[in-house]
C-alpha cells in the first residue's frame, strides 16, 4: 500500500491530535492577519514598504501556491483564521469539539452550493486584482471583509460555510487538495459499520462525512474527525501525488468551471502583471474607467467563453473519438480532471516568475512593516528591484514541463483509448504554451 | 476550563499585541520626534505637500522628515543655501533648516513629478528674532 | 457481457529493469534539451543605440532584440515622471528625469529572453512596469516546447496499453 499513516508516529501523532499545536499556529496566524488588517489601513501607502502587499501577496501566497498546497492539498484551510472566531463561537469554545452549534445553524441553500460562486469569487479577484495588489489599503479592506463575512455567516449558517462555499483561496485550494500528497481517511470501513454515532461527521467543520470521503477536495485537514473517532479510526496520510484523479472518480460541472476559471485567470494574469504591456496593466488598474471595462470584457471573454469553448470543443471531440453512450455535461465533468495538474503547474510557475523575484522585499518588511521607517530587525536595505534570475526561468520550464506531463498523464488514464485522450492533451499543450511564451517567451 | 480560559487570554494577548504594534509605534515616534515635522511629499494632483505652510523664526530650526507617498520628489528651498534633497517613495530623509534672516521662503519640488509639478510648493514664514 | 477493454496499468507493474530504462532515458532528454549547447553562427557583434521612451507604466519600445555580443547603448528619456531602467540579469541600471536623457552602455554578452524593469519607484504600477529584452533568438522558449513534447511522449509510455476485461462503466 502506497500510504504512510503519519498517526503511527509518535511525534506526528501528537502535533495532529493535540489541539494545542494547530490551537498556538491558528491564534499566531489571527493575530498576524490583524495586524496586516492594520498596516494596510494605517501604514505607509507605499505598497512595496508595506506589510499588508508584501506579506499577502508575495510571502504567503507564494508559500500557499509553492509549498501548502502541491506538498499539503488545503493544509493552510488547516491553520486559516479567517474562520476561527466564528468556529470558536459556534463551538462555544476555543479548545471544544463541535457540539452545540452556537448561532441559527441553517443549512447552506442548495441552490448556491458547489464551486460556482469560489469560481465567481477568483475572477473577481482577477478583475479588480490590479488595484489590490499595489493598494495596501484596498487589501485590508478586503481581508477586514472576508474575515467579518465569514463570522456572520458562521453565526447564521452551520460549519464552515465561508470556507466551503463563498472563499476563493478554498475554491482553488480543494480542487488541487485532489492532487496533493496528504489526506485524511478512515483505516477500517468494517469498524465505522458497527458505529452507529457518527462522531466523525458532527465533528467536521466542513460537513465530511469521512467513511464516504473519496476525494480530498472537501477536506479542511483540521483533524477534527482524527480526534474526535472513539475507536481511533481515522489515519492522516501520505500519499502519491494526484491520488484522487482517474478513471473512476466522480466529478462535476462546477470543479470543470473552476478548473477552467484558474487556467484561464494564470494566463490573463501572466499577460497583465509579467508582459510588456502598459496599456493593458493601466486599463486593469483603472476600474470603472472605460479602458477597464474594455479589460473586464475581454477578461471575461476569454474567461468565461474562449478558454471553455476550446475546453468544450476538446472534450466534444474526445466523446467523438470514443462511445456515444456519455453526456457532454458528464464528460466535461469528468475530463476536468486534466485541468488540475495543469493549472497546478501553471499557477506554480507564475508564482515562481511573479513572487519569488520579488522576496527580497520580505525581510526589510519585517523591520519596517507600517513603512514608517522603523528598523527593528536592522534588515532595512534600500529597495532593490528585484530581478527573475536565468534559473528562475529553467525553473518555470521545468514546472510547467512537469504540468504537461501530468496532465497527460490523467488525460490518458481517464479515457478508454489513446486517441481519445489526444484532444485534451492537445488542449494542454495549448495553454502550456501560452504560458511558456507569457513567462519567458 | 482551566485550559480554555488560557487559551482564550492566548488569543487575547496575541491580538492585542497585534493591534498595540502600530499604537505604540505612534505613540514612541510623538515622544521621540517632538518638534520633527513629518512632511509627506505627493503630486499636485494627489496632494501636494502634506504640510503647506511652517513657521518659524530666525536662529530656530525646523526639523524636516520627508517622504514620498507616490513617486520621486524632490525638496529644495528658494532662497537658501542647500542642495535638494531626493524624496523617495516609502524612504524617509531628514534635514534641518535654519534661516538667519526673516521673511517668506517658498519651498518646492524640483523632481519634475506631473503636469502640475511646478505648482507643488508650500511657504516658510520665518519671523524675527525675539529681542 | 463482458467486452475486452483496454485499459492503462501503471508502469510499476512492469518489469523494474525497463522502468528503470524508460525513467533514466528520459531525464537524459530533459537535461538534454535543457542544456545542450546549441552551436549556431551568430551574426557579428555590433554596437546599437535603442532609444527607449518610459512612461507610467510603460517602456517604448516595449520589446528589445539584439544579438549576442552587440554593444548595446540606451537612452532612456522619461515623459511624466522619474523612471530608472534595469535589466535582470545584467548590471546595468539607469535613471531619468523627465526631458533628461540617461545613457549607459553594456556588452549583451548573455543570450536569452531578460526582463527589464523600472527602477525607480514611479507610482502604484511600478512594480510590474516591465520590458523584455531579446539577446539572440528565444533558445529557452524553444527549449521549454520541446521539453513539452517529450513530457506528452512520457506520459504516453509511463502508461502501458494492456487488455484486460472489466465490468462496469468507465467513461
Amino acid at each position: 500500500m502506497n500510504r504512510l499513516d503519519l498517526t503511527r508516529t509518535r511525534w506526528t501523532n501528537f502535533l495532529i491530535r493535540n489541539r494545542w499545536p494547530q490551537f498556538l499556529i491558528r491564534a499566531i496566524t489571527l493575530a498576524g492577519f490583524i495586524f496586516t488588517i492594520l498596516a494596510g489601513l494605517f501604514g505607509s501607502v507605499v505598497g512595496s514598504h508595506n506589510f499588508a502587499i508584501i506579506f499577502v501577496w508575495i510571502a504567503w501566497w507564494t508559500a500557499l501556491k509553492l509549498f501548502f498546497i502541491p506538498f499539503g492539498g488545503r493544509s493552510w484551510c488547516s491553520i486559516c483564521p479567517i474562520p476561527m472566531p466564528g468556529e470558536w463561537i459556534q463551538n462555544g469554545g476555543i479548545l471544544q469539539p463541535r457540539g452545540k452549534n452556537f448561532g441559527l445553524g441553517k443549512r447552506w441553500p442548495k441552490f448556491l452550493r458547489g464551486r460556482w460562486l469560489q469560481a465567481g469569487g477568483f475572477l473577481m479577484v482577477g478583475l479588480f486584482g490590479a488595484v489590490t495588489l499595489t493598494s495596501p489599503s484596498v487589501t485590508s479592506i478586503v481581508l477586514l471583509f472576508i474575515l467579518v463575512l465569514a463570522l456572520v455567516l458562521s453565526l447564521v449558517f452551520e460549519r464552515r460555510s465561508f470556507c466551503n462555499y463563498l472563499c476563493p483561496i478554498g475554491g482553488f485550494t480543494g480542487l488541487y487538495a485532489q492532487a496533493a500528497p496528504i489526506e485524511v481517511r478512515v483505516k477500517n470501513p468494517e469498524v465505522c459499520s458497527a458505529h452507529a454515532q457518527k462522531s466523525c461527521y458532527e465533528a467536521c467543520p466542513w460537513g465530511v462525512y469521512p467513511l464516504a470521503m473519496k476525494s480530498s477536495a472537501n477536506c479542511g485537514l483540521c483533524m477534527e474527525c482524527v480526534r474526535v473517532c472513539p475507536s481511533n479510526n481515522l489515519a492522516v496520510n501520505l500519499r502519491p501525488w494526484g491520488s484522487d484523479l482517474g478513471p473512476e472518480t466522480k466529478h462535476t460541472l462546477d470543479e470543470a468551471f473552476l478548473g477552467l476559471v484558474m487556467v484561464s485567470s494564470a494566463l490573463i494574469d501572466s499577460a497583465i502583471f509579467l508582459g510588456p504591456w502598459g496599456q493593458l496593466k493601466l486599463a486593469a488598474y483603472a476600474v470603472g474607467s472605460r479602458a477597464w471595462f474594455l479589460f473586464a470584457g475581454l477578461f471575461l471573454l476569454i474567461a468565461l467563453a474562449i478558454i471553455p469553448g476550446i475546453y468544450t470543443f476538446a472534450v466534444w471531440i474526445s466523446k467523438k473519438l470514443g462511445n456515444q453512450d456519455v453526456s457532454l455535461k458528464k464528460s466535461l465533468a469528468h475530463q476536468s480532471q486534466v485541468l488540475v495538474p495543469l493549472g497546478l503547474m501553471a499557477w506554480i510557475a507564475f508564482t515562481i516568475s511573479f513572487a519569488l523575484a520579488k522576496f527580497s522585499y520580505v525581510l526589510p518588511v519585517i523591520s519596517d512593516p507600517l513603512g514608517w521607517g522603523w528598523n527593528l530587525l536592522g534588515a532595512v536595505a534600500k529597495p532593490w528591484v528585484g530581478q527573475s534570475t536565468s534559473f528562475s526561468l529553467l525553473l518555470q520550464i521545468i514546472v510547467l514541463a512537469i504540468g504537461l506531463f501530468w496532465s497527460s498523464r490523467v488525460a490518458f488514464k481517464i479515457t478508454r483509448s489513446r486517441k481519445q485522450a489526444l484532444p485534451m492533451i492537445a488542449f494542454s499543450v495549448f495553454t502550456t504554451i501560452g504560458m511558456l511564451w507569457l513567462l519567458i517567451g | 476550563m482551566k485550559k480554555e480560559i488560557f487559551a482564550r487570554s492566548l488569543v487575547i494577548v496575541l491580538i492585542i499585541m497585534a493591534i498595540s504594534i502600530p499604537i505604540a509605534g505612534r505613540w514612541l515616534e510623538q515622544k521621540q520626534q517632538g518638534n520633527i515635522i513629518d512632511m509627506h511629499a505627493r503630486t499636485f494632483e494627489n496632494g501636494s505637500w502634506s504640510t503647506s505652510t511652517i513657521q518659524t523664526k530666525v536662529g530656530e530650526p525646523i526639523h524636516l522628515r520627508l517622504t514620498s507617498e507616490d513617486v520621486v520628489h524632490g525638496f529644495a528651498v528658494g532662497g537658501y543655501n542647500m542642495t535638494p534633497l531626493e524624496v523617495l517613495p516609502g524612504e524617509y530623509i531628514e534635514t534641518t533648516l535654519t534661516f538667519d534672516k526673516p521673511g517668506e521662503y517658498t519651498f518646492f519640488c524640483n523632481r519634475w513629478c506631473s503636469p502640475s509639478h511646478t505648482r507643488m510648493r508650500g511657504t516658510i514664514e520665518v519671523l524675527p528674532a525675539d529681542k | 457481457m463482458q467486452e475486452p477493454l483496454i485499459t492503462y496499468d501503471n508502469l510499476k507493474h512492469q518489469s523494474p529493469i525497463n522502468n528503470w530504462r524508460l525513467i533514466v532515458f528520459f531525464l537524459l532528454g530533459a537535461l538534454l534539451i535543457l542544456f545542450l549547447p546549441i552551436p549556431l553562427v551568430t551574426p557579428t557583434p555590433t554596437d546599437r543605440v535603442i532609444h527607449i521612451d518610459a512612461t507610467s507604466f510603460q517602456f517604448t519600445p516595449g520589446v528589445i532584440r539584439v544579438n549576442p555580443g552587440d554593444r548595446v547603448t540606451i537612452e532612456l528619456v522619461s515623459k511624466d515622471v522619474v523612471h530608472g531602467l534595469s535589466i535582470d540579469g545584467y548590471d546595468f541600471q539607469l535613471t531619468s528625469d523627465p526631458g533628461q536623457p540617461a545613457t549607459g552602455t553594456f556588452v549583451a554578452a548573455k543570450t536569452g529572453m531578460f526582463r527589464f524593469r523600472c527602477s525607480v519607484a514611479c507610482g502604484n504600477l511600478h512594480p510590474f512596469m516591465i520590458g523584455k529584452l531579446q539577446v539572440g533568438p528565444n533558445w529557452l522558449l524553444i527549449r521549454g516546447v520541446l521539453l513539452g513534447i517529450l513530457a506528452v511522449v512520457a506520459a504516453g509510455l509511463s502508461l502501458r496499453k494492456s487488455a484486460k476485461t472489466k465490468s462496469g462503466n468507465i467513461l
